[in-house]
């Protein structure tokens, strides 16, 4: 959506620093709210305020006879059930989310995919009364990778010469979209100055990253609104706990009984499948204080990746979400190490229908020998995150210097020791000879866990930095490029 | 013998402890995970509704959540 100057008529884009929109050509600046949606997209009436949902910042209670249950099922025992007819979905059974299932007023949801009139649908999202007049759908322009097939929508910036997904110079108009409206917004507030600094102060830290990835080309640089669910789960389990707890020298077994529930109002999953689960989750936490009411003027001068996720499908996310850090919390209270759940019976309800929100990210895309490679920065609370390539030949260069220096340096001290304890000729009393017995004993044991701590701190390192890597970022780009 | 006693023991402790070293200078490279908590996406986080430790194995598990804010399904038949 193109915005034009009032004062001189060039182009006006949305400054973060400010939180206002920016004219470049004349220096002027203007509240969000003076650009007013066209005209020809207004309603013909006032839309009221859905009694049954409210508005995100007063959820309604749950539980009682005007609730819309989305869903309510039990994983593992395959039960289907619900207070209301929606959901009842098993897993595992690959079934029909909602098919021909009501809810609400009875506008029927589901297979047909319809809300019933856009009236009647803007109703019962509850909507604010300003927003009751705003369309529900809106014009964006697609543009397509050839490489990777990413779409994205860019709004009043010039078209990029590459794609911010895989890095590849192939990006080409693919066509005018009209898109579901998202319902609520959290404006960039780290601009684009801002963002590089803060990656150049993380990529100088980091004594394996290659030269050529510590002067990165700022020009590579987007700033883009992935689209998020905001979903309101309860998820309630009971389970039993194994555990190991140590009493005195001896180690016992135990189990544990909890049960408790968690009320996730503000559980956020992103709706893009170009960005996977753990990447976006490693963006947040978002502020969901500043989250304001969508308008199109926030993403002049902004990229926006299209949503590919239908709100069934962000449901399952976040109960699984839900679930994981439900058992986190639960598995504190246990005493004991080597925690595990034998049995657990999860139960969770969806509230509302997952409210669609955009969220700022700047991302950084390059590549490197051959591979792309991406870092987000979080457009609100400026966030680092992203695997970056490492100098394994340095790695295990460093690595073999220090082991040999600590070599050197430890092989002289315990060998010195030994003689002075147990060298020839020398009389001990029974005492001595057992706090020497126990001291050689530390050592050993000590040379044991300190190998088995390097490998372990190495391996969750690696793990992390793969998991954080491009390589699950960019495996819709490989999928795409093989055709698959 | 006390020499190779030392060598023995030395090694591992000096490969394990530059590998500790090396990892914590790795990590520089791994940005950024999840630092929120529950509270984080819940305005009152985790309610625990029953704690029970030292059962026996295989304890009936208490499928009651007192305090609740939502029901399910009152007629669930559990196990």
């Amino acid at each position: 959506m193109i915005q034009f100057c009032k004062n001189c008529g060039a182009k006006i884009v949305f400054d973060p620093k400010t939180n206002c929109m920016y004219c470049d050509n004349c220096g002027s600046f203007f509240d969000v709210s003076e650009y007013q949606i066209e005209e020809g997209y207004q309603e013909d009436a006032p839309v009221p305020q859905s009694q049954l949902y409210g508005d995100y910042a007063n959820p309604p209670a749950y539980g009682g006879g005007q609730q819309q249950a989305y869903g309510g099922q039990q994983y593992g025992q395959q039960q289907a059930y619900g207070s209301q007819q929606y959901g009842g979905q098993q897993y595992g059974q690959q079934q029909a989310y909602g098919s021909q299932q009501t809810y609400g007023n009875g506008q029927q949801y589901g297979s047909q995919q319809t809300y019933g009139t856009q009236q009647e649908y803007a109703g019962q999202q509850g909507y604010t009364d300003q927003q009751a007049y705003a369309p529900l759908d809106m014009e964006c322009y697609i543009y397509r990778c050839g490489s990777c097939g990413a779409e994205i929508s860019i709004n009043n910036v010039e078209a990029s010469t590459f794609c911010v997904y895989c890095g590849n110079p192939n990006v080409v108009f693919s066509r005018v979209a009209k898109v579901k409206r998202p319902q609520k917004i959290i404006p960039f507030s780290v601009t684009w100055q801002q963002a590089e600094m803060l990656i150049r102060a993380k990529v100088r830290d980091g004594f394996f990253i290659p030269n050529e990835i510590k002067n990165f080309r700022v020009e590579m640089l987007r700033g883009i609104y992935i689209p998020y669910y905001i979903t309101c789960i309860g998820y309630r389990d009971a389970m039993e706990v194994k555990s190991t707890v140590k009493r005195g020298k001896d180690s016992e077994t135990i189990y544990s009984l909890r049960s408790g529930y968690c009320v996730f109002d503000r559980m956020t999953t992103d709706a893009s499948r170009r960005l996977t689960d753990a990447t976006s989750e490693k963006l947040e936490p978002f502020n969901m204080q500043e989250l304001k009411d969508f308008n199109e003027n926030y993403l002049t001068g902004f990229y926006a990746d299209v949503s590919d996720v239908d709100p069934q499908e962000a449901c399952v996310t976040a109960y699984w979400r839900a679930r994981g850090l439900f058992e986190e919390e639960i598995l504190k209270s246990v005493e004991g190490s080597s925690k595990k759940i034998l049995q657990q019976y999860p139960e969770y309800i969806v509230q509302t229908e997952p409210m669609k929100t955009m969220f700022p990210a700047w991302f950084l895309t390059f590549r490197y020998k051959d591979r792309p490679y991406t870092i987000l920065v979080n457009g609100q609370t400026g966030k680092v995150v992203g695997g970056i390539p490492w100098n394994k030949t340095k790695f295990i260069t460093l690595f073999v210097i220090i082991a040999v220096l600590l070599s050197i340096i430890i092989i002289p001290i315990l060998k010195g020791y030994f003689i002075l304890e147990f060298g020839s000729g020398r009389r001990y009393s029974s005492s001595s000879n057992d706090s020497s017995g126990k001291l050689l004993v530390y050592i050993v044991i000590g040379a044991g866990l300190a190998i088995s701590a390097g490998v372990t701190k190495l391996k969750r390192v690696l793990k992390s930095i793969r998991l954080a890597s491009e390589s699950s970022l960019t495996s819709f780009v490989s999928k795409r490029q093989k055709g698959g | 013998m006390l020499l190779i006693f030392s060598i023995i023991l030395g090694i591992p402790l000096g490969v394990g402890v530059a590998l500790y070293i090396c990892g914590i200078m790795l990590e520089n490279t791994s940005m950024g995970n999840f630092s929120g908590t529950d509270t984080t996406l819940s305005s009152k986080g985790v309610v625990i509704t029953y704690s029970e430790d030292s059962v026996g194995k295989n304890t009936t598990i208490n499928y009651t959540y007192p305090g609740c804010p939502f029901n399910i399904n009152k007629e669930r038949n559990r196990k």
